[in-house]
């Protein structure tokens, strides 16, 4: 209890000395939801490399970091990349979000596009249970429980279509800590998809640490795609919990590049029969990256299915982490669940740790795993180069090419040309 | 012009090529057969210049070029190509785009102007009829799930394409039935011009029957143990290589 390392208690130190100027410290049940998220978190502290599911990525780069410093408001639109569609987008500045910065798009009637502080007075009803979830076992979702100010609210009441994609920027600008809490709520028979896109302005170390807390009502859909292209200064930590209802489905795909040290983590329950989760990704690795992706899936009912397929690329003395685990519980027969990992080694030097675990208590299951490691196949290059295609491009296609089954499996639709396009420019660089 | 003179090479430190020698004129078709193993694709790869294969003796030079120092997509940009005996699976990218990317990059290293998207359709279609290729394996994965003999007519498609002053094909004969047989022969009989030298591997009369060649050779051994009219080959398929077998020890 008393063994929270020096960087956790300069966390909880900053908690206390800041939490009476948060947006919302006026309203008492979001206070007492902070204050028992830090207290959660002062339980168990920032992970350490003995911590078992903290094993092979670290913090420690936290340690440089000086937790203070406000947000930016020196941030124009002219900094912000496009939008990829027409629909609405919210812009988050060091958390906060930025009404000049955002476009509303077209309203459709039953859908709230909005921010968290905006519905802390009007809507505690529909906000309160996600802001509450203090992660009991997920120490960077309590410490980012305890920091909360801000984050997306994206809430569609049953049968609601979205058929625009709706967009989030988060820019990290000048605030050494950024900790967004964001919620996705979905009523029966909804349905919409969003992007994430992750940027930073700032090469100076920062700490995001976002949390997304996702409730999927039965029969609803939600695709959830995210673009984390902070800079290589950045330590980037993204918890996402999705509760899947019956018939519901959580899609979930990660492009991640950006960060010295990134985790997207995502646990998913499908609570409810038949309900599924398809979590894809690419990451791709150069310098001195870690890139981790974690997934966590419960099948709690019977007839539940799981498709998780991660894909990457590392280059010089970069290393990947996959770490994915099925647990089945009981009761939840006849369960699918398929788990890939794949990656190549630009570099001699460049490392994966990728570690798949399978925990079965049900009957009638079906789970596979598989994961590979290895540098170009020879044959193939060779086979190109035969063609006339020099070394430096035919390295290219085969890599775009490995990752774009990923791509194609989960289908990326119209953003796929720029997802594309994010791993030809890394090629190149 | 090719000439190969005293080559030796190695894989994994073992010598598979023990001493070839062989000239080819402009134009002219010569066909080397020779039992399993005897180094056949070895030669074709050292060829087109695999790594891995060390040339430990000898030379080659094509068209007055000392081929040997050569990048395989420098020896392609000079003419060379080498049809595949196993045409290598390339997932997730397109044959289409496979194709545009190989004779662009050729046509640059030539000093052409390259293809813009339309016009490399219209360029690529022209060939894909006569080689009964259709639209729709264009836009799979090359040669991802191809039959063999889709396979191997996607070689010669792409021999088609690049329009190689030296075309090396390795087996492409093989795996074929008799309908696909003639739509390579064919295909292939179709690029035969004075400009077009090739060196055809193959264990059979059969696609020789369409392509007839100018000379035979026989490798066993690592060495050209035989050399030929097409004769030869006929010669060679009924009564096998069981004469050679001490001759090449
Ligand atoms: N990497 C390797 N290490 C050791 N030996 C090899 C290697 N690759 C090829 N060889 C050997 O080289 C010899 C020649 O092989 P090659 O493929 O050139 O034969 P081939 O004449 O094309 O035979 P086939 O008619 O079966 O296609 C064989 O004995 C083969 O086992
Ligand atoms: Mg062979």
């Amino acid at each position: 209890m008393n063994s929270i390392t020096p960087t956790s208690q300069a966390l909880l130190d900053r908690y206390e000395a800041v939490k009476k100027n948060f947006v919302g410290a006026d309203v008492p049940w979001l206070a007492a939801i902070r204050d028992e998220s830090a207290a959660t978190f002062r339980k168990h502290g920032l992970p350490t490399p003995r911590t078992e599911d903290w094993k092979y990525t670290n913090l420690r780069a936290l340690n440089k970091i000086a937790f203070d410093g406000d947000a930016a408001t020196d941030v124009n639109v002219a900094d912000l990349p496009e939008r990829a569609g027409s629909g609405p987008r919210l812009v988050f500045v060091d958390g906060r979000y930025r009404g000049d910065l955002s476009h509303s798009g077209a309203s459709t009637k039953g859908v709230r596009c909005s921010h968290v502080a905006d519905l802390l007075e009007s809507d505690k009803d529909l906000i309160e249970a996600s802001l509450a979830d203090t992660g009991d076992e997920t120490p960077l979702l309590a410490l980012n429980g305890a920091f909360q100010e801000d984050g997306y609210a994206l809430i569609l009441e049953r049968t609601t279509l979205v058929d625009e994609l709706v967009e989030v920027l988060h820019v990290n600008a000048g605030s050494a800590v950024n900790q967004p809490r964001n919620i996705i709520a979905v009523g029966a028979g909804a349905r919409v998809r969003l992007l994430e896109t992750h940027v930073g302005t700032d090469t100076s170390t920062q700490f995001f640490n976002g949390a997304t807390v996702v409730t999927v009502d039965e029969g609803a859909k939600v695709e959830h795609l995210r673009h984390q292209m902070q800079p290589v200064s950045t330590v980037h930590i993204n918890t996402i919990r999705a509760h899947v209802a019956v018939g519901a489905s959580y899609n979930s795909f990660v492009l991640a590049e950006g960060g010295q040290m990134s985790r997207d983590e995502i646990q998913v329950a499908l609570m409810g029969k038949a309900a599924s989760t398809k979590l894809h990704g690419v990451y791709l690795g150069s310098g001195c990256q870690v890139l981790d992706n974690t997934t966590v899936i419960r099948h709690q009912a019977p007839g539940t299915k799981s498709e998780e397929n991660y894909r990457g690329a590392l280059n010089d003395q970069s290393r990947g982490v996959f770490q994915g685990n099925i647990l089945v519980q009981k009761g939840a027969d006849g369960t699918d669940g398929r788990m890939s990992n794949k990656t190549i080694l630009l570099s001699g030097e460049a490392e994966i740790n990728s570690k798949p675990q399978l925990e079965i208590y049900a009957d009638d299951v079906q789970c596979a795993h598989g994961s590979t490691a290895g540098e170009l196949e020879e044959a193939a290059l060779f086979y190109l180069r035969t063609r006339g295609i020099p070394e430096g491009e035919a390295k290219t296609i085969l890599v775009e090419g490995f990752l774009a089954e990923v791509m194609e499996e989960f289908g990326l639709g119209e953003l796929a040309g720029a997802f594309r396009a994010r791993i030809s420019s890394w090629m190149e660089a | 012009m090719l000439e190969i003179k005293n080559l030796h090479a190695t894989v994994d430190g073992k010598e598979i090529l023990r001493g070839i020698n062989l000239t080819m004129g402009s134009g002219e078709v010569h066909a080397i057969m020779g039992p399993n193993g005897s180094g056949k694709s070895t030669l074709s790869y050292v060829l087109s210049g695999r790594d891995g294969y060390e040339v430990t003796d000898g030379s080659v030079t094509y068209n007055g070029k000392d081929l040997l120092v050569m990048e395989p997509e420098e020896r392609a940009g000079e003419g060379v190509f080498l049809a595949f005996q196993y045409p290598v699976e390339i997932p997730g990218v397109s044959s289409m785009n496979f194709l545009k990317e190989s004779v662009n990059s050729v046509r640059k290293y030539r000093g052409e102007e390259v293809f813009d998207a339309m016009d490399f359709l219209k360029f690529v279609r022209e060939k894909t009829k006569t080689l009964n290729i259709s639209d729709d394996m264009l836009k799979r994965a090359v040669n991802v799930g191809f039959s063999g003999g889709e396979k191997k007519r996607n070689e010669v498609l792409q021999m088609a394409v690049l329009n190689p002053t030296l075309a090396i094909l390795d087996e492409t004969d093989s795996g074929l039935d008799v309908d696909a047989l003639r739509i390579v022969g064919d295909g292939v009989t179709a690029l035969r011009s004075p400009e077009r030298s090739m060196l055809v591997i193959t264990h059979y009369q059969r696609l020789l029957d369409h392509i007839v060649p100018d000379h035979v050779h026989v490798l066993a051994h690592g060495r050209i143990v035989k050399s030929g009219t097409k004769e030869l080959a006929l010669e060679l398929e009924q009564n096998g290589y069981a004469e050679f077998a001490s001759e090449a020890a």
